[in-house]
């Protein structure tokens, strides 16, 4: 009989071990997090509109600009390309915090763990998602130098 | 009837409290690095900010700028980006070691600070994020009337 008891107390004394309180002045602090954390996500949400507004504001302009530049249309379908990847980190920053925010005030008010681990989850993928899109902002800035470079070169014979 | 009993156990406490699980722990080293990156970019960023900045500032000393006006709103231009970017790198940077704490020692008052770090980084960021929004706003608008 002591035999069975025995791994079972410590079963129970391990899940206690993992499983840690969550301290008593942190329940605000997350509520506040969360409130912050939903502020963010409607402002990035609303920063992704304003860029597709300004995409084709700008496109319309360069549009005018490029037309005499040979395969101008390619440069414009990269500035597309440019804008939608800005554009769709933006939104999805903004998604993930929005569910980040949820799981967190769901975890606070039904005092559900699970939320818990999943605002714990997404927290994660917002600031994987931040690292990537700061990881493409260098990849896509080095190329625009590079191209900078190339279409001096070759404009450079019609300059004067 | 014992499974009836159990359930009548179970929902008798409703409300059980928060806890950290080991799922839960198990994204803070994924945390961490990110946060670590970012704060390690956003320092390196705000060296080549500054660096320009002390260019900047020591061609306009060395010689004369008729249009001093321009010249003093760029400088104050990258002043702002120097601050933001060092502000926001030595913020993720302080998180990043917050969550090293508290996946390292397991204690209250290092969950308590990790917590807390998180909090203030969505503060400042909302607030940052705000006015970037309104700045949009005005930009847009001015480039749609252009």
């Amino acid at each position: 009989m002591f035999e069975n008891t025995e791994p079972l107390d410590q079963e129970i004394q391990h899940d206690r071990e993992t499983s840690i309180p969550l301290p008593a002045g942190a329940y605000g602090v997350l509520q506040q997090t969360a409130t912050w954390a939903k502020i963010l996500a409607i402002t990035n949400f609303c920063s992704a509109g304003l860029q597709l507004i300004g995409m084709f504001v700008v496109l319309d302009r360069v549009r005018m600009m490029l037309r005499f530049l040979n395969g101008g249309s390619n440069y414009i379908l990269l500035m597309i390309l440019v804008y939608l990847i800005f554009i769709s980190f933006t939104a999805l920053i903004g998604w993930h915090l929005w569910i980040y925010a949820a799981r967190l005030k769901s975890a606070l008010l039904y005092e559900d763990t699970d939320e818990l681990d999943l605002a714990y989850y997404y927290q994660f993928r917002y600031f994987k998602t931040l690292g990537w899109m700061v990881i493409s902002g260098f990849i896509l800035m080095v190329a625009a130098m590079l191209l900078f470079v190339y279409l001096r070169t070759m404009l450079s014979p019609y300059s004067y | 009837m014992e499974q009836i009993e159990n359930t009548t156990e179970n929902t008798g406490a409703e409300k059980p409290g928060l806890y950290i699980t080991r799922d839960a722990r198990s994204f803070w080293p994924g945390t961490r690095a990110w946060t670590l990156f970012l704060g390690v970019v956003g320092l390196v960023a705000a060296g080549f900010v500054g660096l320009v900045l002390v260019l900047l500032i020591r061609v306009a000393l060395e010689n004369s700028i008729a249009n001093r006006g321009e010249l003093i709103t760029v400088t104050m231009l990258y002043i702002l980006a120097f601050l933001i970017l060092a502000g926001f790198g030595g913020l993720l940077l302080w998180i990043s070691s917050r969550i090293q704490l508290a996946n390292r020692y397991l204690h209250t008052q290092n969950i308590a600070q990790y917590t807390e770090s998180i909090r203030l980084y969505f503060m400042i960021a909302g607030i940052f994020s705000i006015l970037t929004v309104l700045f949009q706003v005005v930009s847009t608008m001015v480039l749609i009337g252009d």
